[in-house]
């Protein structure tokens, strides 16, 4: 599909509230005003179509491409990471946002654009997901580009571990047992490079 | 710009998400609604899907709350309540968060101009920020 590279009053394509824009806790937002809806890290572009069958779904498990599943919304094998990031970013940057697993409240859509319907899930898929899409080339960009624009980073892309110590409870020292996984050694391994890189760096 | 003459009766404007249940038969309606709309997505649509009498538009610039109502499609849609009561696919509950209640005393209009809406009444939803200024 070719689309314009330049924002088209979304003629073409949207901007898309990976948390979505209702479940956001604001029922007024001024366009000028910076906050969790104008979030860089929460925006990515969309085909209007899939936009608006995205809508305020929370994610839930699915296979292949993109497509609404039950009552959530599966984004498609090759960035179901990429939106586990997104919303682990959003859950930790902003205090009031819930990341939960509740499906009754997570289907509950009256109290949306209130603050206490600023709920997002489902939290056992999202770490799910995080695991079996690991970070892309195309994510490191995109944290870089939007670090230097809006100047801050998504942790959990530098710092895949965190969302185990977060989420999982887990220590470092959890992450430094022997593994059994590619993912786990991965991480360990990011863990080893860090520590090398430090170690050389105060030498 | 374009105008449709809209009856007396009560009315519900907002995200077509908020309205159609996220159930197997309300999802059903959505996909065809999707299908038929984004065939002419700059235009204000009024369409018949599976029984359902809506007016659709996509707003100017996406998702977001334009005075205080609320989109995460893109596109917002007015409905008329008395025409849809018990419709199991529906949630016509009135005067959500994000959404607008609308109570026509008499036959009115509804115009979309540049996707910013308004209704003979003097109510107006601007969803094109060139238009705020």
């Amino acid at each position: 599909m070719m689309l314009n590279a330049t924002w088209d009053g979304g003629a073409t394509w949207n901007r898309e509230h990976v948390w979505p824009n209702s479940r956001l806790g604001m029922d007024r937002v001024d366009g000028y005003e910076k906050n969790q809806a104008s979030d860089l890290h929460n925006l990515r572009a969309s085909s209007v179509s899939i936009n608006s069958s995205k809508s305020d779904r929370v994610f839930l498990d699915g296979s292949g491409v993109a497509d609404i599943t039950s009552y959530g919304f599966y984004p498609g094998d090759d960035h179901r990471g990429d939106v586990a990031r997104i919303i682990f970013y959003m859950a930790i940057t902003y205090d009031f946002l819930e990341l939960i697993d509740d499906d009754t409240l997570l289907a509950n859509e009256d109290d949306h654009y209130t603050l206490e319907g600023a709920r997002m899930g489902k939290l056992s898929i999202l770490l799910a997901w995080h695991k079996q899409d690991p970070i892309s080339e195309f994510e490191i960009a995109r944290n870089n580009r939007i670090a230097s624009i809006q100047g801050n980073r998504n942790p959990f892309i530098d710092h895949p571990e965190f969302v185990h110590l977060i989420w999982e409870n887990k220590t470092i020292g959890d992450l430094l047992k022997p593994v059994t996984t590619s993912y786990q050694h991965d991480v360990i391994m990011y863990i080893d490079f860090r520590k090398e890189h430090y170690d050389n760096l105060y030498a | 710009m374009t105008t449709y003459t809209l009856k007396k009766g009560t009315y519900l404007c907002g995200d077509p998400a908020m309205i159609f249940k996220k159930t197997e038969e309300g999802d059903r309606v959505i996909r065809q609604l999707w299908d038929t709309f984004y065939l002419d997505m700059q235009a204000f649509q009024h369409l018949m899907i599976q029984g359902v009498d809506l007016y659709i538009t996509r707003t100017a610039e996406g998702d977001g709350v334009y005075q205080g109502v609320g989109t995460d499609t893109g596109t917002l849609m007015l409905i008329c309540v008395d025409d849809h009561l018990n419709d199991e696919r529906l949630n016509l509950t009135l005067h959500r968060p994000g959404m607008k209640t609308l109570e026509l005393e008499d036959q009115s209009t509804v115009t979309v101009n540049r996707f910013n809406i308004s209704f003979s009444n003097g109510i107006t939803i601007i969803t094109n920020s060139d238009d705020m200024r």
